[in-house]
């Protein structure tokens, strides 16, 4: 696939990419909503009343309606919503997958701040050009500033 | 933000600021996603052709939506909408999307209206509108009407 | 069906209620679906100095579509009905909406749809076109009315 970009351009961003690594960093804050829960939990079919019944989850002692560990997964919490802007020379550009640790609960009232960082940039030769992998770290806390989840992803750049 | 609107600064023929929208398929997904209105018509061409239509179309009650921004943003915070209808007579067909965040080529849509009427009524100055959403050619495909308060400057 | 004998069996029916919890995050999703950058909508601090006192939503952000999901069964037998009769393309007609009051995130809201008329006419063409209007009143957890909607769904024949 042909860039938008000349090869002097690309050269640049390249560059510019390899100096932001453990540099570039972006925190974002989210306060999680009861229709932000439901609207996922419906999204993605997941029926457990955890996470759309107040008064079911209450009863097993929160406070009210729990966030599905999967919320994380999403580009909102921990992909492109929160990760920090960096120059991508390339045009094309897949989701390469993550990890996603679950510490603590997390309810719906809940106030999310995700701070995100690259920590690693991996360049490869592949047959239609180079390949990058850029892997962000990111940290999540609540409004206590306890540690509720950790996450790590990659984003593929591809020639 | 623009100024606000008085009922003392309009008359009958005074035209409501022009709001110009681009309906995307982006756009229909939020749409959609935002009212829980999963009909297919809107984001499914095979859908939309299987309901002669030439492909997939703007939901009607986002130009709805359109119209009611077109007056909240013309009359202000010290305005009141208070009565808005509209009928969804002519389609209107979404650009498509050239990459994330960034539509084709195409046409852009305006909403319009004018001033038909000023009246009180109690102590409330009111306004009643012509509105309209205008494709980009020009035809009116969603034609309508809307009643809002205005402030008095006494 | 005729359209005659599809007004003499729906209007004036009933539906059940529809709930719908109004949040922060629902109000700016709807505000940023249609494009409207208004800080009333989407900036609790702008909304928290201005006349409201806080964030509220568009006008007709209750109305269709309800963002409840699923429609209450008579409203479902009801286009069935039209569409069934021989009429199988649905398209939204159109609206008329009336405002009363401001909604507010922490709000609770309760649709209660009526059947109000079902009307046809000739186009151009020659097809038939049934009309079937909708009226649902929207109320807060006050008991308070925020707004009103009558929708016209339009039904054709192939």
């Amino acid at each position: 696939m042909s860039s938008s970009l000349s090869e002097a351009e690309k050269t640049r961003l390249l560059e510019d990419l390899r100096e932001k690594v453990d540099k570039a960093e972006k925190s974002v804050v989210i306060e999680i909503d009861k229709s932000m829960v439901r609207r996922f939990a419906q999204a993605i079919e997941d029926p457990n009343p955890l996470w759309q019944d107040e008064e079911y989850a209450k009863r097993t002692g929160s406070g009210g309606i729990l966030v599905p560990p999967e919320f994380f997964c999403t580009s909102m919490m921990s992909g492109g919503g929160c990760r920090p802007e960096v120059p991508l020379p390339y045009d094309r550009i897949l989701d390469g997958g993550g990890d996603w640790e679950f510490l603590l609960p997390v309810e719906a009232g809940d106030t999310i701040t995700s701070s995100s960082k690259l920590v690693e940039l991996r360049e490869k030769q592949g047959k239609s050009g180079k390949m990058l992998f850029l892997t962000f770290e990111t940290l999540h806390k609540n409004q206590r500033n306890e540690l509720v989840a950790k996450s790590r992803g990659v984003t593929i750049n591809l020639e | 933000m623009a100024e606000q609107l008085y009922w003392e600064d309009v008359q009958e023929g005074t035209e409501v600021t022009p709001l110009s929208k681009i309906a995307t398929t982006e756009m229909l997904v939020r749409w959609a996603t935002a009212g829980l209105d999963f009909n297919p018509l809107h984001y499914e061409d095979a859908n939309a052709k299987s309901q002669g239509q030439a492909g997939v179309i703007v939901h009607g009650q986002l130009k709805r939506a359109w119209l009611v921004q077109l007056m909240t943003d013309w009359i202000g915070e010290q305005g009141a909408l208070k009565r808005l209808s509209c009928s969804f007579r002519g389609t209107d067909t979404p650009r498509g999307m050239a990459m994330i965040g960034i539509p084709k080529e195409g046409e852009t849509w305006w909403c319009k209206g004018s001033v038909n009427k000023k009246y009180t009524e109690g102590t409330d100055h009111l306004v009643e509108c012509e509105i309209w959403v205008e494709n980009g050619q020009g035809t009116k495909t969603t034609p309508g009407s809307a009643v809002a308060i205005l402030p008095s400057k006494g | 069906m005729t359209v005659e004998e599809l007004k003499e069996k729906y209007v004036g029916m009933e539906g059940e209620s529809m709930q719908m919890e109004v949040d922060n995050s629902n109000i700016k999703m709807y505000a940023q679906a249609v494009g409207d950058l208004n800080p009333l909508f989407i900036d609790d601090e702008y909304a928290a100095k201005s006349r409201y006192s806080g964030l509220v939503a568009p006008p007709g952000f209750w109305g269709w579509p309800s963002k409840i999901g699923a429609l209450p069964a008579l409203m479902m037998e009801f286009i069935g009905g039209i569409m069934g009769a021989g009429y199988p393309i649905l398209l939204d007609g159109g609206v008329d909406m009336e405002f009363e009051r401001p909604v507010r995130p922490g709000d609770k809201l309760t649709g209660t749809p009526k059947i109000e008329d079902v009307a046809s006419r000739t186009n151009k063409s020659g097809k038939t076109m049934v009309f079937g209007t909708i009226g649902t009143t929207y109320v807060n957890q006050k008991g308070e009315v925020v707004g009103k909607t009558h929708n016209t769904l339009m039904c054709l024949s192939l």
